[in-house]
């Protein structure tokens, strides 16, 4: 037993570095001119399966992660599981070409080995920004043969840089409610707050970053015109009706007005390639809860 | 007739370690077999024997399924037999490994190093830096955990084990609210990567998170059986088992240091996987009987059996994904252990 322990590991080892050597002659991401087109692609990410589909290369993917499924159409695909957690055999047996993936996807061995193996991954920045929004369409069509098509995904989302003007910049509390009872605010450099500052409206929270929990002092304090909700999260707060009677929230103008706004979590919150109406949609939802619109 | 009695128990033991065996091997087999890859039974035995096989293969079966399935034994086996091993010192059939804080405090430690480190790793397991950085900072956590408990206890020098007991309450209490403190601390990524660490999985299973964890599990799986005989003279009650020649301070510091290292190994790897370490023990004992001549030996082999049929399903069910093995295994293993017992009721009352 032992000796045949030794002489497997004696052998892995063997194909590891004849693996390593053959790798390190390619290019290891994409991007080169002389990488071929992609024909089996498995995508770690909705926003990236929502670009390869936008890219009109829908056809090409053979596998997804079970975020993608948000995404519909790909309903029928083969899912890889959740885009933390991959594993290297489940990946290995659709047989792709190329895996794309963000920084956030994993774990790293996992990856790294899929590259050993010879399979071209792509990682994309994760970036829940708009220019993060164009690099990931940028990279990712330029490596699988969609560049023109890439052009034309990029150009709405090229005036998203300057917001509408509002004649008073709504004042925006972001509550993000992930079931079982956790309730978070949204502070700074979220992506949620991204979207407020692209839809010209004010954060109505500044002085921390990231999300913390909700009190009632810390929503009346932030005098908020309109609070914002993921579809779900308002969901699962059980509606409208009852959002309005959160601690506190009857104390702000938001809660007196009723002034409530549920978006699709992965529209809101996942910059992906529609972001462009993503923002409108947000603009409109807020303008018609204060009845004012802002100038085009 | 007393002896021939034990006699026969040990003779229908051996056909059940035999029968045990034989599941093992065949369930590894299978395993072996199976997978997201689909590949046959005479190229699995062509790679296993060093034949001609394809390149793909050869490496899904040497490279990812055997380091795999071998984990599964370790990590198994060394969960249940530390089981069965606390479950006797502490003379408490609701023992389980995690009692001393070893389970917690390795949860702890991960959860520390993933708000450190900044959250990158989702899985335990060898092979870079940072992923060894998160196995040795859970099995550090686990090892000080215990050795708090210990240390609360006043060194374990009282003959009774209820403050040991309770020192493993405090302790487990005291990282939990850590944890949670942690949880106020890390942001989403974090939070999510330290949710998927405690399902527990061995799905990143590779030859050297095999070599790491080897050395732990083998004297575990050599020392623990050792204590059957003084186990079970500890079972008439401490001061029965001193008269009899027990030196039960020095069985309770072994028991507990080899359990909580092998245990502390196996959840740094893996991360915490319920159920084996509580009841395949007494799994073992409603159908073998309570001899811990046969309980700890039993207990390690049918531990590494439901193990590695808990991931054979967990890698097939939900194919080319994962479920986490830790809810497999109780999912497996509950079901048996209702019918073990129901059996059993009604077999004592006809």
């Amino acid at each position: 037993m032992k000796s045949n322990l030794g002489v497997l590991l004696r052998q892995w080892s063997l194909l590891a570095v004849v693996g390593g050597t053959v790798v390190s002659a390619e290019p290891v991401h994409g991007g080169s001119d002389s990488a071929p087109c992609p024909q089996r692609i498995v995508s770690c990410g909705a926003d990236l399966t929502e670009i390869v589909t936008l890219l009109d290369r829908g056809d090409s993917l053979v596998g997804v992660d079970d975020s993608s499924q948000l995404v519909g159409a790909q309903k029928e695909l083969p899912r890889v599981g959740y885009k933390r957690a991959l594993n290297i055999e489940g990946v290995l047996s659709l047989r792709p070409d190329l895996v794309i993936a963000t920084a956030d996807a994993g774990p790293p061995h996992v990856l790294q080995r899929l590259n050993e193996l010879g399979i071209d991954i792509l990682m994309l920045p994760e970036e829940k920004t708009v220019p993060g929004t164009i690099e990931r369409i940028e990279k990712l069509s330029s490596r699988i043969c969609a560049v023109a098509e890439g052009e034309e995904l990029v150009k709405p989302l090229l005036d998203l840089e300057s917001p509408p003007r509002w004649e008073e910049p709504p004042r925006v509390l972001f509550i993000y409610a992930r079931g079982g009872g956790v309730v978070n605010v949204s502070g700074r450099g979220t992506a949620a707050d991204e979207m407020i500052r692209l839809a010209g409206a004010i954060n109505a929270v500044n002085d921390y970053a990231g999300y913390r929990p909700m009190t009632a002092e810390g929503l009346i304090s932030a005098q908020p015109d309109v609070i914002l909700f993921t579809d779900h999260g308002l969901e699962a707060l059980g509606g409208v009706e009852a959002a309005s009677r959160l601690p506190g929230l009857a104390k702000t103008k938001a809660g007196r007005n009723q002034s409530i706004v549920a978006v699709d979590e992965l529209m809101l919150l996942g910059f992906g390639p529609r972001v462009d109406e993503a923002v409108d949609m947000l603009v409109d939802s807020i303008g018609s809860r204060l009845g004012s619109l802002p100038k085009p | 007739m007393g002896i021939s009695l034990v006699g026969k128990r040990l003779d229908a033991g051996n056909r059940a370690f035999g029968l045990a065996l034989l599941g093992l091997v065949a369930a590894s087999v299978i395993y072996l077999c199976l997978g997201a890859m689909r590949i046959s039974l005479t190229e699995v035995l062509r790679v296993l024997t060093g034949g001609e096989a394809e390149q793909m293969s050869w490496l899904v079966v040497r490279d990812l399924r055997l380091p795999r399935v071998l984990l599964a034994w370790l990590i198994g086996s060394g969960l249940a037999l530390s089981g069965a091993t606390q479950q006797a010192v502490f003379r408490n059939p609701l023992a389980d490994p995690g009692l001393l804080g070893v389970t917690t405090g390795a949860a702890l430690g991960a959860s520390v190093f993933i708000l450190v480190a900044g959250g990158t790793p989702t899985s335990p397991v060898v092979g870079s830096w940072i992923d060894l950085g998160l196995v040795t900072s859970a099995f550090v956590g686990g090892l000080l955990a215990t050795a708090l408990a210990w240390i609360l206890s006043a060194g374990g020098r009282s003959r009774d084990t209820a403050h040991l007991l309770l020192g493993g309450i405090a302790v487990n209490t005291m990282c939990a609210s850590a944890i949670g403190l942690i949880f106020f601390l890390v942001d989403d990524v974090q939070l999510r990567s330290i949710t998927f660490w405690t399902l527990g999985s061995i799905g990143s299973a590779n030859w050297s998170s095999l070599l790491l964890l080897l050395p732990f599990s083998l004297v575990g799986l050599v020392v623990l059986p050792r204590l059957a005989r003084a186990l079970d003279l500890l079972q008439l009650g401490e001061a029965d088992a001193s008269f009899l020649g027990v030196d039960i301070r020095r069985v309770r510091v072994v028991a507990i240091v080899v359990s909580t290292a092998t245990v502390a190994a196996a959840v740094a790897v893996a991360g915490p996987i319920t159920f084996v370490g509580l009841v395949v023990p007494h799994l073992v004992r409603l159908v073998f009987g309570a001899s811990h001549r046969i309980v700890l030996p039993m207990s390690a082999l049918v531990g590494a059996l439901l193990l590695t049929i808990a991931d054979l399903l967990s890698r097939t069910l939900v194919a080319p994904a994962e479920l986490p093995v830790g809810i497999v295994t109780s999912m497996v293993g509950a079901p048996f252990f209702a019918w073990l017992l129901f059996v059993g009721r009604s077999r004592r009352q006809a």
